[in-house]
């Protein structure tokens, strides 16, 4: 099994190199893209293979020694088996190849140049999105991680040419790698104390009354990497990137890696009671704050993003609340659904070449078979049985709920914004299904039409996921770790559900019908304050005035002061030598006048000394 | 300590069949005395042979020592002087064989550079080859007085390949420090010559003074062994160490006797700034370890606040200073500043980690900085132009200087699977172990801030649209300037893989110098 497990490893990676190397393989397009499509099909089987084999089974590691200090070894690389990372690796797997396959079609125009570079990364990302899942050790992990933000840097850059495109991978790079600062000092500081970068339960008891300090530091990437309040603004620019990728690494895995970060490090932050609550407060607020967000947007993949936001602060709220498997099932019923929904969007965009919602409408006719997919993800996301994100949703409600009645009060305040969220989230998505699929077609859908085998096939594949990873899956998944998260209707999960349909009931009033709703207006302050970009605004003035300030002054201070002092010295030296030169004036009589002087110095000396 | 001194004192048991370490010393000599002598159609002939045999050399090198063994290897020794105790003493170890290696590596693909020059080539490949000579001689000198020479021997070429070959670039200065910019010629090559030159001699200075009074405390032995044995007094511990410090980090870019290093290294041209910036700069950081900490421990224990605190400052400035440039070599040359201060911050630590680290970020760097230098020479020999501002969308004409550039910047920032990943985490590690913990978040927060000018660079430089009318014909690298890059960049990658391969040589040394250093 871990053989088959190396072999998602190294298979991906052998790829990515290959093509990295053979700039003429790359550079035809199509070979590869069919080594990547390839490999993303061997990969999904492989998956399969691990994931049948570590359901149930204990956990298997394989590792090797990386790096050492004294001769003893401090880290090792390898793979580690059980049933998180296989589901995971599954969850992977399944959206790459689907991702992969659409994005046949969706490039189909773009050069040969552009498609090889395109399945390069996808290849490189692959690797590493495995390797992060695998990781044997929280080390390993992080290199992944960084791994993982360099394919979405690349990817998010893929229209090089766009300055647009350039500004948001950049931006992209820089909010995650601030982040990642935490992840590092979170390893340093677990390293200086246990001497090891382990994810056991034995290495969080080992850290001791540190594990909170530690934890918290680990959040902090998972807050960059994951995209929570306030670090969450690279995610809706990294919309940049073609909307394949944005799919893959920007709705259903990568971002992700956040929440997969504490599932595989939850006995530390199980431990960590003080970082766990702000959590669940940084993930309710989110939840919160990027639905608010998302009801004004008007380009498709802005409300998507800001939804992907939401959602991950609902997986990051379970988490916080202490339940892990609610916070995990989360994030696999999410992936399907996202993915579905981002990919559906591609199919819109590639219809009507726009983003934006006021050019689309009425598109139901054109194309069924997106409008159908696209209805099964919108209807998931909004938490409506027997639909995926139901249950998970109404898990997360639930872990929130019992974490406010039995030990902490406080966990009140993200239930109640989560459970506003449900709502809202019902709302901005059924806003997109009538704006897009209803209504009066635009002059940009006029000459619409539905794509081909490549972009529906993998629409169909995720909506099917999207409908049955509901209760199979979460029966079997918390049968896993004994964890009696059984579901069951309760009263919160019906007032969920409730708050659902009145914002679908809404969006068909606004949007449908065209009519309005009495005292709508009085929430407009709260639509400018979504609009403000404040948050944007705030990074923005604490580079441009803070880091790039002090970046100027540092310079002018090496040029005027430090170089100066040392300039000084060559100007003196210069100046010095001009003025002491005249001594040797070249008139025998002011040689003379010297010997003479010399001699009563001499003669002077020589008395005082006697 | 004794280790090592019973190595030395068996040279004679452990004499090697063939002079490795000699050969690859004297190998680049022998080849700037036949370019010197042979006509001119020879000379890249010669310099590339004289490259590949020190590589090579350095590679059987590497292959012969044996890690399991430790200490010092391959030891030979050449009476020079008898009545001052001066011995062409030449011996390995696992710091050595890894510094070698990076040498031979920069001069191979210094060379391959360079391939194109055409102005004074004979004179130019003799410089260059020297200067090799020297660096290869400093890593592996047994004796602190040959060390010295060959020390110089490194330092002193730069003056004339800046000064003749570099480039200039006029600072056109108003304002209250217009008279000194133009009575000095800021911006200038024969400037920058000039204050580079001047500044590592006034290092040198230094370092001569804290020598002498160490040769005559060590009853007039030069040797390193005996030196290593002795126990100096408290007063020259105090005095020395500092004196060796601030001399040779000024070549290592120490702050704030840095500023040569942005004006030389932008001046210089292509394959001296490699050389100097991937090798050169090791020297000092090199000398302080070798020399100052570990003949010194003593006064580098009394110092060693300072030296971490300084070298914190180097990494912060650096990148800041880096962050604010236009002038694409500038920016490269800061952030060897600001990366030169890791492996100083790494040899404060005083831990196995630390030390591992500033022993690998010489290598990361080295490669780093060296593909870096490489591209900018290959940049501007193309566009004519250093001024980023005014650049945009190269990456159409040059993906591959793209693709060679952003792999340089993602080392340069510290991303995992390259080596500088590697070099900084395990300096992190050993700070926050060291007895100033608190070295690390400076530390970190400088290689935040390089992630932040780098990228910004890449971006200006390659991403948007289409070059520039004035740059409409730009070429890729072509095929000599292709192997430099892709042995570089093999390296950078190789190296942030597979950290093992040098880790084999230099742990099991740092442990055992460390011993020496904190007694």
């Amino acid at each position: 099994m871990s053989d088959v497990a190396l072999f998602t490893l190294l298979g991906p990676l052998g790829v990515a190199l290959l093509l990295v190397v053979a700039g003429n393989l790359r550079r035809s397009g199509y070979a590869a893209l069919a080594l990547s499509l390839l490999m993303a099909q061997a990969n999904v089987i492989a998956s399969v293979i691990v994931l049948s084999k570590a359901w149930g089974a204990p956990a298997v590691t394989v590792e090797t020694p990386w790096l050492w200090a004294s001769g003893k070894t401090m880290a090792t690389v390898g793979v580690h088996i059980d049933p998180i990372s296989a589901s995971m690796l599954f969850v992977v797997a399944v959206v790459a190849m689907c991702v992969q396959f659409f994005s046949v079609s969706y490039l189909s125009d773009e050069p040969r140049e552009g498609i090889g570079r395109y399945f390069t990364w996808q290849s490189l990302f692959l690797f590493s999105m495995n390797a992060l899942v695998l990781a044997p050790n929280l080390l390993q992990l992080f290199v992944a991680w960084e791994l993982v933000g360099l394919c979405s840097y690349l990817l998010i850059g893929f229209w090089y040419t766009k300055p647009s495109a350039a500004e948001a991978a950049l931006k992209a790079f820089w909010m995650t790698k601030l982040a990642d600062l935490g992840l590092m000092i979170g390893l340093i500081l677990q390293y200086r104390w246990t001497g090891e970068f382990a994810f056991t339960h034995e290495a969080a008891v080992a850290l001791g009354p540190m594990v909170s300090t530690v934890a918290l530091f680990y959040f902090i990437a998972v807050m960059g990497k994951s995209a929570q309040f306030p670090l969450h603004i690279w995610l809706p620019d990294a919309m940049e990137g073609p909307t394949p990728v944005s799919a893959l690494l920007h709705a259903a895995t990568m971002v992700a890696a956040g929440v997969y970060l504490v599932v595989r490090g939850w006995p530390i932050f199980e431990l960590a009671e003080d970082t766990r609550l702000f959590m669940a407060m940084i993930g309710g607020f989110t939840a919160f704050f990027a639905a608010c967000v998302a009801i004004v947007q008007t380009d498709i993949k802005k409300i998507l993003a800001y939804s992907t936001c939401s959602q991950l602060g609902y997986m990051v709220a379970a988490l916080g609340a202490g339940e892990m498997t609610a916070g995990y099932y989360h994030l696999t019923t999410h992936a399907f659904f996202k993915a579905l929904l981002f990919l559906g969007a591609g199919s819109l965009i590639h219809a009507v070449h726009s983003n934006e919602l006021s050019n689309m409408g009425g598109l139901w006719r054109k194309m069924p078979v997106t409008a159908v997919t696209f209805g099964i993800g919108t209807l998931a996301l909004s938490g409506i049985p027997p639909f995926a994100g139901f249950f998970s949703k109404d898990l997360i409600l639930e872990a929130l709920l019992h974490g406010a009645e039995h030990d902490q009060p406080l966990l009140y305040i993200p239930l109640v914004l989560c459970v506003i969220a449900a709502g809202m989230t019902a709302y901005y998505m059924f806003r997109v299904v009538f704006l897009a699929f209803f209504g009066e077609p635009s002059a940009h859908a006029e000459h619409a039409h539905e794509g081909d085998l490549g972009i529906l096939g993998p629409l169909v594949l995720l909506a099917c996921l999207s409908f049955f990873a509901g209760i199979p899956v979460l029966t079997s998944l918390t049968g896993q770790w004994g964890h009696a998260a059984h579901f069951h209707v309760t009263g919160l999960g019906m007032l969920a559900l409730a708050l659902a349909l009145g914002g679908i009931g809404l969006a068909w009033q606004l949007h449908l019908r065209g009519g309005t709703v009495p005292g709508l207006g009085a929430l407009a302050p709260l639509g400018d304050i979504a609009r403000s970009h404040a948050v944007d605004r705030f990074w923005r003035n604490l580079y441009l005035g803070g880091l790039r300030g002090i970046a100027k002054s540092v310079a002018w201070f090496d040029r005027y002061v430090i170089d100066a002092l040392i300039n000084l010295v060559g100007v003196g030296a210069l100046q010095g030598a001009e003025q002491v030169r005249k001594v040797q004036s070249g008139r025998g009589g002011d040689y003379v006048y010297a010997v003479f002087l010399g001699l009563i110095v001499a003669v002077a000396w020589s008395v005082v000394l006697a | 300590m004794t280790g090592q001194a019973e190595i030395v004192s068996s040279t004679v048991v452990l004499d090697p069949v063939f002079p490795w370490l000699s050969f690859v010393v004297l190998a680049p000599f022998a080849a700037a005395v036949l370019i010197a002598l042979l006509p001119e159609r020879f000379t890249h002939y010669l310099a590339l042979v004289g490259a590949t045999l020190s590589l090579g050399g350095s590679a059987v090198i590497a292959g012969s020592y044996s890690p399991s063994v430790g200490g010092l290897q391959l030891a030979e020794t050449v009476e020079l002087v008898p009545s001052l105790g001066i011995r062409w003493a030449l011996a390995v170890d696992g710091w050595g064989v890894v510094l070698l290696l990076l040498t031979g590596v920069i001069i191979y693909a210094g060379v391959w550079a360079s391939w194109t020059l055409e102005k004074r080539v004979k004179e130019f490949f003799v410089l260059l080859l020297v200067l090799v000579a020297g660096v290869f001689g400093v890593f592996v000198a047994q004796d602190l007085f040959v060390f010295f020479l060959l020390y110089e021997i490194a330092v002193l070429p730069m003056y004339l390949l800046i000064g003749i070959w570099g480039s200039s670039n006029k600072v056109a200065e108003a304002g209250p420090f217009a008279i000194v910019f133009r009575l000095l010629d800021v911006g200038g090559k024969e400037y920058a010559a000039m204050k580079l030159t001047l500044m590592l001699i006034a290092g040198s200075a230094l370092i001569l003074a804290a020598m002498l009074g160490m040769y005559w405390e060590a009853g007039q032995s030069f040797d390193l062994a005996v030196l290593a044995r002795t126990e100096f007094s408290s007063t020259l511990q105090w005095w020395a160490f500092p004196a060796l410090w601030i001399g040779f980090g000024t070549l290592a870019g120490l702050w704030p006797f840095h500023t040569w290093s942005p004006d030389g290294h932008a001046a210089a041209p292509t394959a001296v700034s490699m050389l100097h910036a991937g090798v050169l700069m090791k020297l000092g950081a090199f000398g302080v370890i070798r020399i100052g900490m570990m003949l010194l421990p003593e006064g580098a224990a009394w110092w060693a606040f300072w030296v971490g605190t300084v070298a914190v400052i180097n990494v912060l400035y650096g990148a800041l200073g880096a962050m604010a440039q236009k002038d694409l070599k500038y920016i490269i040359a800061y952030s060897s500043v600001s990366h030169m201060g890791i492996v100083l911050v790494g040899a404060a630590t005083m831990t196995v980690n630390g030390w591992n680290g500033a022993i690998f970020q010489m290598v990361a760097h080295g490669v780093m900085t060296g593909l870096f230098f490489a591209l900018v020479g290959l940049v501007y020999e193309r566009a004519h132009d250093r001024y980023i501002p005014g650049m945009g969308g190269f990456v159409r004409p040059m993906p591959f200087v793209a693709a060679a550039f952003t792999l340089a910047a993602m080392s340069s920032l510290g991303l995992p699977g390259t080596a500088g990943f590697v070099a900084e985490w395990l300096v992190f590690l050993g700070a926050f172990e060291s007895a100033h913990p608190w070295w690390t978040f400076p530390a970190l927060a400088g290689a935040f801030i390089t992630a932040v000018y780098v990228l910004l660079g890449v971006r200006t430089i390659f991403y948007g649209e289409g070059p520039p009318e004035r740059f409409h014909d730009l070429e890729d690298a072509d095929g000599s300037e292709r192997i430099a890059l892709w042995m570089l960049g093999g390296c950078i990658v190789l190296l942030g893989v597979a950290p093992g391969m040098v880790m084999v040589f230099i742990d099991p040394t740092t442990v055992a110098y460390l011993r020496m250093a904190v007694p």
